[in-house]
């Protein structure tokens, strides 16, 4: 009797969650098998598996989209902006956290209220703020915006995960006559692993994956990004899709990679929690 | 609360020159430019000269015009469901990680997050054929279980659409808001779930009890981030029905974009972002509110 | 204190960005890094210090959506760039691309931004908002000066850039947007010998070959455009003719709401019944597969999708495969010869393009308009809008290709609607309630009062 309920529970948790996996699998699967046909095969029948394996495919868009140089640009545009919403987000993020100052609260309805403003408002705006500061199409010039657009969740994030931290350690290292940006950068900032491992994967996956605002403040092919090559797919009339599906396979990957190991370090903690569970 | 002290002048120092560098540098990055899209929506501008001010008048054109009611709605529904959806979903699978009899579990964590990362024309795609109503994965499979009178032509119905595109955004994030919740989870100390696995509180009381309350700010968090990315969507609905039919599935974002760049209209434009910001805002402070008086 | 300076340093920001924007002047005299600026401000002093002694110099900049690898029209305007330049090396040309889907989107803030490139591309929608604003110069009035040049368009190439009876633009296409591609051998399954010739015969055609089974006609609508661009608008000018549409876009009389206009609305939901019912949710590459799979026996479509079936159709339905006209309506003015075509986008030129860059920019759009262009652009399966040269080998083109410049050349085009009424009407109400009314939510009298009053909210301003 026992036996049976406790089967008819592990069905119940895991077949769900296998069927939700499954399907979260299928999309990698049809991108990867479709990425390898002729764009004849393709438009013929969008689901089906290719006949012939067109491997040729990706190195036609690696050179169409300029994937060498835009990857390189790509990364370089990721990993400041990343570094510097780490540094910058866990500063304000530990601060308004765990002090109550004057000028905190507007601060913390500043930074809200810029998560929910539509990217479109903010193009036409911050084109021509940049073209008067001599700032556009440099190779710099997505880097502050980027930031900016990536701060407030990961503000909120630590705030968020800070809250349930007793300050208990904070206390006593501060006894002991530790500095506040000690406390912050040695004591803090290990303890929030998780969280900023987080932050990493969204940040980078949406540097990674911006588009809008590289569209418009840049126009030189040296210093374009990953994204605007994945529109070079498309003339005025016709769109190769399996090359532009060989490119978004290989703009995947980078992510799909930040993802997996950063997810580990989550899991590190999480393990934890699990094992007794 | 978890607030520590100020204690002396200099740990006042510290903190205002901590936090003011970088808010100003932000202002100016952000903030001055959605001043200046304010100021546009005041005004008759498109795009040659300098702008034309003309008071509240896109704000009153805009709420005469059915369409952007109609917009208005679909961006609400699809707010209110996806929200419920992603963040709903997301925290029972994290609650279900802490389980024992969850199997593979580290196969479902790399998994389920794959779809994030997939770009909005291949989840376009991928569901379009599903929904396909001549060789769709949906039809075929009600064929096969004997139910075709239960086939619809599921992109093509204004009835249904809606919902039917939310299926897509609900299923691709429910990842993203599975690694927040987790690495909240984690921050939980061991031994919380020690004393109350001595109190006899396990399985799903465990969860409710323990770890729901504990990771109730990040919850929130989750709730607000993906009220207000939802509010803004746009990529998906492109990717799936472009709008249509007619404007059933057609967002706030999409309404926005048009009117900036396809007709070049930047005040009619930036007044509909102001109004998408008021619209998140609003839902942000409801949330705060709600959630807020539930806290311990 | 603190917050004191920090409103301060808060509205002095604001104000900055707020005056900066709306006055040229800062733009003209600010030092730009930006390469596309460097050619207008070089411009004055060019063309005192320059001579013209080893053919042209200068330097501009083309914003353009042709991509450099792609196929069809953008191949032969690389080709032709390229030949270009290497006869011409002190001519810098600075390329700036954006795809066709994104391009819209980058132009308009380039004009918001007054960061506009010395040349680009633009549909009649634009055209009253560059030349009202002053930022184009009309080309005819070098064009018309070189009669090698002016010569080698073919007639009503400058129609679509025509505005305020100055003719802007430069164009390089000349595209039906309306052709019928229909599967013979369906044809003859469903005992049809021929393609009809009148409405009423295609009616009892759809309604042979729906009761064999097939879809008649293939629609994907999915991005609005196909159904009111490529298939409404050829329909509605067997209704109304180039006289009525002039008056509408001017508004000089003509209404949506005219009775003509209503029976052509009337008259196309009725033939929707014929569509693939799922019309609205598939695109135009998943029409073309309904095609290629045999499921439906017809479809209309810009003469583009001519270069696509050469390039992607299975050989069995290629060989089948043939073009055809859109029938009249009997009792309606319009013949089948009646077409939506035209150039629809054209290259305009910056106001400020002045001395040795505008000569070398001017030598430059001839170069990828006409001449040897337009042999290209012929042989990749497009038409031009300037006349082939002798040296066009015909017999090299693929055959359904040369069916259907065959037909091109009897066509009578017609305005293309969403290319000049202004975007809100065009490709905004008009494409979603069309939508809407194949799809039966909307009749055609509402239809022809939404599209109405959209207009009239545009005549205003």
């Amino acid at each position: 009797m026992k036996k049976t309920k406790s089967f008819l529970s592990s069905f119940v948790i895991n077949v769900p969650i296998m069927l939700l996996s499954i399907t979260c699998f299928f999309p990698v699967v049809w991108l990867i098998y479709s990425s390898v046909k002729t764009d004849a095969e393709f438009t013929v029948n969008p689901s089906a598996f290719p006949t012939k394996i067109h491997l040729d495919n990706y190195m036609n868009a690696f050179k169409r989209a300029n994937f060498g140089t835009f990857t390189f640009n790509s990364l370089l545009n990721s990993m400041i902006a990343l570094t510097l919403v780490l540094i910058i987000s866990f500063t304000l993020g530990y601060l308004l956290s765990r002090y109550r100052f004057k000028g905190r609260n507007l601060i913390y309805g500043t930074l809200m209220a810029s998560m929910m403003i539509p990217v479109y408002a903010l193009i036409v705006p911050v084109f021509i703020q940049e073209k008067n500061l001599g700032f556009l199409n440099t190779r710099f010039s997505l880097i502050p915006i980027y930031v900016a657009l990536e701060l407030p969740t990961a503000v909120f994030l630590i705030d968020g995960y800070l809250k349930s931290i007793s300050i208990d350690l904070e206390d006593a290292a501060a006894i002991d006559g530790a500095s506040l940006p000690r406390i912050m950068f040695t004591i803090m900032m290990p303890i929030s692993k998780p969280i900023l491992s987080t932050i990493i994967i969204l940040t980078f996956m949406h540097v990674w994956n911006e588009f809008a605002f590289a569209q418009v403040l840049l126009t030189d092919e040296k210093i374009k990004t990953i994204p605007i090559g994945l529109t070079y797919f498309t003339s005025q009339y016709s769109t190769s899709y399996t090359l532009l599906l060989a490119a978004l396979a290989m703009a995947t990957i980078p992510v799909i990679i930040i993802y997996l190991f950063f997810y580990n370090k989550i899991m590190e903690g999480m393990m934890a929690g699990a094992i007794k569970g | 609360m978890n607030i520590r002290e100020i204690q002396n002048k200099k740990q006042y120092a510290w903190i205002y020159t901590l936090v003011l560098i970088p808010f100003i540098y932000f202002l100016f990055v952000m903030i001055v430019p959605l001043g200046t899209s304010i100021y546009y929506s005041l005004t008759k501008w498109k795009g040659v000269g300098s702008p034309k001010f003309i008071g509240l008048h896109n704000y009153i054109t805009l709420i005469k015009t059915p369409d952007f009611w109609l917009v208005t709605r679909n961006t609400l529904i699809l707010c209110i469901v996806c929200t419920i959806g992603q963040v709903g979903i997301a925290l029972l699978i994290a609650f279900l990680m802490t389980f024992k009899k969850l199997r593979f579990k580290t196969f479902h964590r790399a998994v389920i997050f794959f779809p994030v990362v997939m770009a909005a024309i291949v989840v376009g795609y991928v569901w379009r054929f599903i929904y396909n109503s001549n060789y769709g994965l949906l039809n075929t499979f009600l064929m096969r279980i004997g139910k075709a009178d239960w086939i619809r032509y599921w992109l093509d119905d204004k009835s249904i659409v809606l919902g039917m595109v939310s299926i897509p955004v609900i299923w691709q994030y429910i990842g993203l808001y599975m690694i927040i919740l987790m690495s909240a989870i984690s921050a939980i100390p061991q031994e919380v779930f020690e004393c109350a696995e001595i109190d006899g509180c396990t399985g799903y009381k465990k969860s409710i009890y323990i770890t729901l309350p504990m990771i109730w700010d990040t919850l929130k968090i989750c709730i607000i981030l993906c009220a207000s990315g939802t509010m803004k969507i746009y990529d998906h609905l492109v990717a799936l029905t472009n709008g249509g039919p007619g404007r059933a599935t057609e967002s706030l974002a999409m309404y926005c974009y048009e009117y900036t760049f396809k007709f070049g209209n930047f005040g009619m434009g930036a007044a509909i972002a102001v109004t998408i910001l008021i619209f998140a805002f609003t839902i942000a402070g409801i949330i705060q509110l709600v959630m807020g008086g539930k806290k311990k | 204190m603190k917050k004191k300076f920090l409103s301060v340093l808060l509205s002095a920001a604001m104000v900055v960005s707020l005056c900066a924007c709306g006055s040229k002047t800062t733009a003209e005299t600010s030092e730009n890094a930006s390469t596309e600026e460097e050619g207008t401000t070089t411009s004055e002093t060019a063309a005192t210090t320059q001579t013209a002694s080893t053919g042209l110099k200068g330097h501009f900049s083309i914003y353009h959506f042709h991509e450099e690898d792609g196929s069809g029209t953008s191949k032969a305007f690389w080709d032709a760039a390229k030949k270009f330049q290497e006869a011409n090396p002190d001519v810098q040309i600075d390329y700036i691309f954006a795809d066709a889907n994104n391009y819209q989107e980058k132009l308009t803030t380039y004009m918001a931004g007054d960061e506009l490139a010395d040349v680009w591309l633009t549909k009649g929608d634009m055209l009253p908002t560059f030349a009202d604003g002053g930022l184009i110069q009309s080309a005819d009035q070098y064009i018309s000066k070189d009669t090698d040049w002016s010569s080698q368009y073919v007639d009503g190439a400058f129609t679509d850039s025509t505005y305020d009876d100055k003719q802007w633009g430069v164009p390089f296409q000349m595209q039906a947007n309306c052709v019928g591609v229909y599967n013979q051998a369906i044809f003859e399954e469903c005992g049809i010998d021929e393609w009809p010739e009148t409405w009423t015969e295609l009616l009892a055609d759809c309604e042979k070959i729906k009761a064999a089974g097939y879809t008649p006609i293939g629609m994907g609508n999915k991005d609005q455009w196909l159904a009111e661009s490529a298939v409404f608008n050829t329909y509605a000018y067997k209704y109304v003719d180039q006289d009525w549409f002039n008056s509408l876009a001017n508004n000089q009389g003509a209404k949506f709401t005219d009775e003509k206009f209503v029976k052509a609305l009337d008259g196309f939901q009725n033939i929707a019944q014929y569509f693939n019912s799922d019309m609205n949710s598939i695109d135009q590459d998943e029409m073309y597969s309904l095609y290629y799979n045999k499921k439906c026996a017809m479809f209309f479509n810009g003469a583009w999708s001519i270069g696509t079936m050469i390039a992607n159709c299975p050989e069995e339905i290629l060989e089948s495969t043939h073009v055809g006209l859109m029938p009249a309506v009997e009792g309606e003015a319009g013949t089948k010869f009646d077409t939506a075509a035209g150039a629809g986008w054209n290259y305009v030129i910056n106001s400020k393009l002045q001395g040795d860059d505008l000569t070398a920019c001017l030598a430059f759009l001839k170069a990828v308009t006409t001449g040897e262009y337009a042999d290209d652009a012929l042989s990749q399966g497009f038409i031009s809008a300037a006349k082939t040269t002798d040296a066009c080998d015909m017999s090299s083109l693929d055959p359904l290709f040369s069916e259907y410049y065959e037909l091109a050349a009897t066509m009578n085009n017609n305005s293309i609607f969403d290319c000049v009424l202004p975007a809100e009407v065009g490709s905004g109400v008009l494409y979603a309630d069309t939508q809407q009314l194949i799809s039966n939510s909307m009749t055609a009298e509402e239809m022809a009062a939404d599209c109405q009053s959209a207009m009239e909210a545009n005549y205003e301003r």
